[in-house]
This record gives C-alpha cells, sequence and structure tokens, in this order.
C-alpha cells in the first residue's frame, strides 16, 4: 500500500504535466507568429507535396499556396489539416510520462514522423475521396480520418513506451 | 516482429474493425442521438432563460435552433450544430471500448456505460454553452470578451478536446473500473504502465 502513494503521486504529477502542456502548445499554435512561420509554411509543404504526389498517381493537380486542385474538387489546406495539433497531444503525452530527455527525443522523432506521415496519406485520399466519390468526402474528412490520426498518435505513443523507455529512475 | 509490436497491430486492426462496422450504424442512430441531445439540452435551457426563447431541434444530422420570439419566414437564416462536429467522438470511443481482448463483458460493459454517459454529458454543454453565444450577433459575440473566450473554447474543443476526450476517458476507465468483487481488491495494484497489459 504504501508503494502506492508515490505511484500515484507520479501519476497525478504526469496527468497535471500532460494538461499543462496542452493548453501551452495550444496557445502557443494560435498566436500570430507560431501560425506565419510554422503552421502556414507547413501547410504549404503538404499542399506542395501532395499535388507533386498527386501528378505522379496520374491525379492531374495544381497548387496554389494551400489551396489544392484536381479535376473537379478544390481543398485548402488549413494548420489543423497539417496534423500539427495531433503532434502537439503526442508531444504533451511523451514529455509528461516518466522517461530520459534522450528517449523523450526518440520518441518526438518517432511520433511526428509518424504522425505526419499518416496525415500526408490522408491528404491524398482525401483528394482522391474528393474527385472521385464527393459524397463521402465529409464522413472521410471529418469522422473517419479524424479518430484513425489519432487513434495512430496512441498507438505511436504505446509502441514507444514499450520500445524505447526503459525504467526510469527519479 | 517482437510480440509487443504484433499486439499491438492486433489492437489496431480490431480496433479498424471495429469502427469501420459501427460507423453505418452511427449513421442510422445520428438523428435520434440528436433528438435526444437537443431533447436534454432544452430540459436544461428552460430553466437557464427567462423567457424562455431558444429551443434545439434535432433534424436529421444537425441540431437546430429556434427562436420564438423570431418569426420563421422564407429566407431566415437558421444556426445550427453539425451533428459531424458535436459527437462524431462516440464512435471512437466505443472502437476503443470494443478493441482490446481479455476483458470480461461486464466490465467493457460498465466502462461503456460510464464512457457514454459522460460524452453525453459533454455533449449537452457543449451544445448549451453554444446556445448562449449563438443568440447573439456573431460579430458582437466576436466582441465581447466572453464571446472571444468562446470562440477560443470552441476551436480548443473541436480541434484537440474532442478528440483526445474518448483516449483519456479510455485510459482513465480501464485503470479504475473493475469487473468483479476479484478485480476489485486488486484495483489499485496497477501502475502507471498496467493499463497497457490490456490492449493485448
Amino acid at each position: 500500500m504504501r508503494r502506492l502513494i508515490p505511484q500515484r503521486v507520479s501519476l497525478v504529477k504526469a496527468y497535471v504535466i500532460f494538461f499543462a502542456c496542452i493548453l501551452s502548445f495550444y496557445t502557443l499554435l494560435r498566436t500570430s507568429i507560431v501560425r506565419e512561420y510554422v503552421s502556414e509554411p507547413l501547410a504549404v509543404a503538404f499542399a506542395s507535396v501532395s499535388g507533386l504526389m498527386l501528378n505522379l498517381l496520374s491525379l492531374k493537380a495544381t497548387v496554389s499556396g494551400t489551396m489544392l486542385r484536381v479535376e473537379g474538387f478544390a481543398a485548402q489546406i488549413d494548420d489543423v489539416c497539417t496534423g500539427i495539433f495531433v503532434v502537439a497531444i503526442y508531444l504533451s503525452a511523451v514529455l509528461a510520462y516518466p522517461s530520459r530527455p534522450k528517449e523523450k527525443l526518440k520518441g518526438l522523432l518517432l511520433g511526428a514522423s509518424a504522425i505526419l506521415g499518416l496525415n500526408f496519406i490522408r491528404v491524398l485520399s482525401l483528394m482522391y475521396i474528393g474527385r472521385y466519390i464527393p459524397a463521402l468526402f465529409e464522413t472521410a474528412h471529418l469522422l473517419v480520418w479524424q479518430s484513425v490520426i489519432i487513434f495512430s498518435a496512441l498507438l505511436v505513443w504505446i509502441y514507444w513506451t514499450e520500445r524505447f523507455v526503459g525504467a526510469f529512475q527519479d | 516482429m517482437p510480440s509487443k509490436t504484433k499486439a499491438l497491430l492486433t489492437f489496431a486492426g480490431r480496433f479498424l474493425l471495429v469502427f469501420f462496422l459501427i460507423l453505418p450504424l452511427w449513421f442510422v442512430f445520428t438523428p435520434t442521438y440528436n433528438r435526444l441531445l437537443a431533447f436534454s439540452a432544452n430540459i436544461v435551457l428552460s430553466f437557464t432563460e427567462d423567457p424562455h426563447v431558444n429551443t434545439l431541434m434535432g433534424w436529421k444530422h444537425d441540431i437546430l435552433i429556434a427562436r420564438s420570439d423570431t418569426p420563421l419566414v422564407r429566407g431566415t437564416k437558421l444556426q445550427a450544430f453539425t451533428g459531424y462536429l458535436t459527437h462524431f467522438n462516440l464512435l471512437l470511443m466505443v472502437a476503443l471500448v470494443l478493441a482490446p481482448r481479455r476483458i470480461e463483458w461486464r466490465r467493457r460493459g460498465k466502462i461503456m456505460g460510464i464512457a457514454l454517459a459522460f460524452l453525453f454529458l459533454s455533449h449537452v454543454l457543449y451544445l448549451l454553452i453554444g446556445v448562449k453565444f449563438f443568440q447573439q450577433p456573431e460579430l458582437e459575440a466576436f466582441q465581447s470578451p466572453a464571446g472571444r473566450l468562446y470562440v477560443w473554447g470552441t476551436n480548443f474543443y473541436l480541434s484537440v478536446v474532442s478528440q483526445l476526450l474518448p483516449v483519456l476517458l479510455w485510459m482513465a476507465l480501464y485503470r479504475t473500473v473493475s469487473g468483479g468483487p476479484e478485480a476489485g481488491s486488486r484495483r489499485l495494484e496497477g501502475s502507471v504502465r498496467r493499463w497497457r497489459s490490456w490492449v493485448r
């Protein structure tokens, strides 16, 4: 029973860090500076690379800033669509989990690349759905992919705790 | 492939299977759930408004706001909540609860009941807060401090909390809800990592 008290304290500490990180990251991501220098360039990069990939996949695409167009369908990639908020949630979970700085860094690199990579697939698939099955676009965009992306963040986080985090000593 | 990775992939596969199986059901269920949400929010609204002018109505996949002091004529702009955005996290919640293996159904049922009740309350709260600000002209809502806080809160809810809530509930409930007397005695024995074993 005595052993449980420090465990509970560390659990509460982890939750406090987690929520504090989420609020901080969210507030930071909403500032005009971060929007201008991080979110917007990321959205432009997503649009450019997606346009390139769509052209390689023989769906003729044109890109103008964050606007992505294919024949009969166009979509604007805003900061929420880049997956940066899910990365922020994931990063908060990594920072809150008891582990060494080196392990946290590995977790950040692993998670951010996995989430952004999956989000890239999301953008491509949504352009195909918008072009060929527009009736399903809203469902895929707002229901399916949102849930899949957040679930993937959970999976990567579990994977990181299993494979990369050793026994942590306070 | 390490067994832990294999177990994680199995969990992911089961999650996707459950998710896509319940997706069509969610579409069938949404209009009814919208009406239930509107009905529940109306009960609370009647206590918070004097005179009671706002009424919520579930209409197909949306929840409309009707005002009794504004005549409904052709061309009237109706404010509405999109059902997708209000309660899409139900799907994530149900899939997370049903996906793990090796959990007795009684315990699973308890977790599902508590989680859905919690999400239902969060949906009603979201509607109630929304009505308070939708009833003002949009610009006014943006300009007042409370309006700006509402806009911030709505964006925070939609882009972070609504997605995160099922995951946090799932983790918290698997740690705390027991299935029976034996499991109850073991409830406090979990460590920070304990819940991970349940995904296998």
